[in-house]
């Protein structure tokens, strides 16, 4: 178990957007998270990254609680994410975003950015030609130069997993990555998922997409109104009552 | 136009930059008159302060209204030291900077966990505290009177009295700034400021400890500021609180906006601007600060980008400001 939730809480106000969920992430296995809009998908993504840090309730990162600790420093455990509402740096180049994405992985500071220390060349360098291999895995290769501003929709997407991707990470959270992509994207999309489990690395997804999520996840987690209404394989949420219930409504007449 | 002459000068590189060389080391001959080269000489100065203001607002994307003040502890950090210790020069230089820095830092701290807006009120608060404790700490400061007979800086015995050596002094500590300040701008710190300035949260997700590096950048313009200021109060030789306050952070500010946010050459050419045009206009000398509003109006409201730089100085959410802003698709240039 590479992570898992116990117990967690975040509530708004009186709105309970996340509660008492538990889930357990295989290590170097795809789960998907799916439900209706505002079920706390996107909620239970910021309470494991901090961005809304937790109520109360546990998050095991490799059995240490992470869930106290602030969002840069969870980066640095080696948990990566991207966003739903993309969150590119729009006035940056395609390649300095992953750059911020490796930010982490160098130690160059002010003064070695002044002198141009060996270190700082190195590192630059290094992490260059590593952005490069990055952006040439999503296919960006050749938008290296370009102002993320002016990338398509889809392929902000894709900029925003080479991004996460930058810091070395050993899970991925994915909110969201088929929305507004086309279909050919989408299967492209999912090849490149597949890629990165075979890579070894564990991928947590948000996905709205039914077929991709069916046939893509391990493991798939079913929330409803911030509670965990189910968990099973594919072919076990496909025909979970409860399930069917949230997404389509109670039958009226038995 | 802005555009082709950057592509123009990124083609003929070698011949631009030698070209610029020539010119600035070429002033003192071409200007000739002592008026004229005073004028070159507070540039320079200007140049640094817009420079370093530019690192706090231009890329990390916070706000201060209190950079004169920091202008103001360098000068008085480095005229105290060389007059009632004695130092050299070419330690009160870099002292006036520590200190500023560090004074920055913990100005830092207290306020920029504050966003947009109440950054604002802060700093100008801060700005006005400096005045004031300077006005007031007779003991130190002499107050009002101000400090007289700030000595000529000496560097290695060789007294820099003249106004000619004076600026070729200042030019090499404004070219300095603006190359360091390039060489942050492209790299890991720098891309962590530009990263903060575009989205908090994504920053922060990728492992930006984004509280630390708004305070280091703070700090960092703050350090620059110092040293511009130990250079006006050994150049003008009599410093007084007056000369510090908030005016002059707006006329920082004006410069910044006006030449381009985010840019390098943005706050260069907007000091430029602002510093040679009250000189040709000497009788609209009591207007400076209508002029430097309407400037600031004006740009906020058809280029709010500036001159040379590539985004609005106001981050997106500062709302006070949207109501001069038209449409966005049409304020928003596409190419730096």
């Amino acid at each position: 178990m590479i992570l898992e939730i116990k117990n967690l809480n975040k509530a708004f106000g009186g709105l309970k957007a996340v509660n008492d969920v538990n889930m357990e992430i295989e290590k170097g296995s795809i789960h998907a998270v799916i439900g209706p809009n505002g079920a706390g998908k996107t909620t239970f993504f910021n309470c494991i990254t901090s961005i809304n840090p937790s109520n109360s309730g546990e998050v095991l990162w490799k059995g240490e609680d992470i869930a106290k600790l602030s969002t840069h420093i969870i980066s640095t455990r080696g948990i990566s994410r991207t966003f739903q509402n993309i969150r590119l740096f729009s006035y940056m180049s395609v390649l300095d975003n992953v750059l911020v994405g490796t930010h982490n992985l160098t130690k160059s500071f002010i003064v070695d950015a002044f002198l141009h220390s060996k270190r700082f060349k190195t590192e630059e360098k290094d992490m260059r030609d590593f952005g490069l291999e990055l952006l040439k895995k999503v296919g960006l290769e050749e938008k290296a130069g370009e102002y993320a501003r002016n990338l398509p929709y889809g392929e902000q997407r894709k900029l925003e997993i080479a991004r996460a991707m930058g810091s070395k990470p050993e899970i991925l959270l994915l909110d969201e990555p088929a929305a507004g992509m086309n279909s050919q994207e989408t299967a492209e999309l999912v090849n490149f998922i597949r890629q990165l489990k075979n890579e070894g690395f564990t991928v947590l997804l948000i996905e709205h997409d039914m077929k991709l999520v069916m046939s893509l996840a391990d493991k798939i987690s079913v929330l409803d109104h911030g509670s965990k209404i189910a968990e099973g394989v594919a072919s076990e949420i496909q025909c979970n009552e409860r399930v069917i219930e949230a997404y389509l409504g109670k039958r009226r007449y038995e | 136009m802005i555009a082709e002459i950057k592509k123009f000068a990124e083609k003929n590189k070698l011949v631009v930059t030698i070209a610029v060389a020539a010119l600035l080391l070429l002033i003192p001959l071409i200007l000739g008159s002592p008026y004229l080269l005073r004028v070159a000489i507070m540039i320079c100065i200007f140049v640094i302060l817009s420079s370093s203001l530019n690192l706090i607002i231009g890329f990390t994307g916070m706000f201060s209204l209190a950079h004169a003040a920091f202008y103001g502890i360098g000068a008085y950090c480095s005229a105290l030291l060389s007059i009632k210790v004695g130092l050299p020069f070419l330690i009160t230089l870099p002292l006036a900077g520590i200190l500023a820095g560090l004074i920055g830092a913990i100005i830092g701290l207290a306020t920029l966990r504050l966003r947009e807006t109440f950054l604002v009120f802060g700093t100008l608060a801060f700005g006005e505290i400096v005045r004031i404790v300077i006005m007031n700490w007779t003991s130190l400061t002499r107050g009002p009177m101000g400090i007289p007979g700030i000595p000529f800086p000496k560097i290695f015995g060789f007294e820099i009295s003249n106004y000619t050596h004076y600026y070729y002094m200042v030019l090499f500590f404004a070219v300095i700034v603006v190359l360091l300040i390039r060489r942050l701008y492209n790299s890991r710190v720098g891309r962590a400021f530009i990263a903060l300035r575009e989205d908090e949260t994504g920053a922060a997700s990728m492992g930006v400890n984004v509280f630390a590096y708004k305070v280091w950048a703070f700090a960092l313009g703050c350090f620059f500021a110092g040293i511009a200021g130990a250079l006006y109060a050994h150049f003008v030789r009599y410093i007084s609180a007056d000369q510090f306050g908030v005016n002059e952070s707006f006329a920082i500010l004006t410069m910044v906006a006006l030449g381009g946010t985010g840019s390098i050459i943005g706050p260069i050419v907007g000091a430029v601007i602002l510093m040679v045009f009250p000189e040709l206009f000497r009788f609209l000398a009591e207007y400076r600060m209508v002029l430097y509003g309407l400037i600031l109006i004006v740009i906020m409201m058809f280029k709010p980008e500036g001159i040379a730089g590539f985004k609005g100085m106001f981050p997106r959410d500062f709302d006070m400001m949207s109501i001069f802003k038209r449409k966005k698709s049409k304020t928003e240039v596409e190419e730096a």
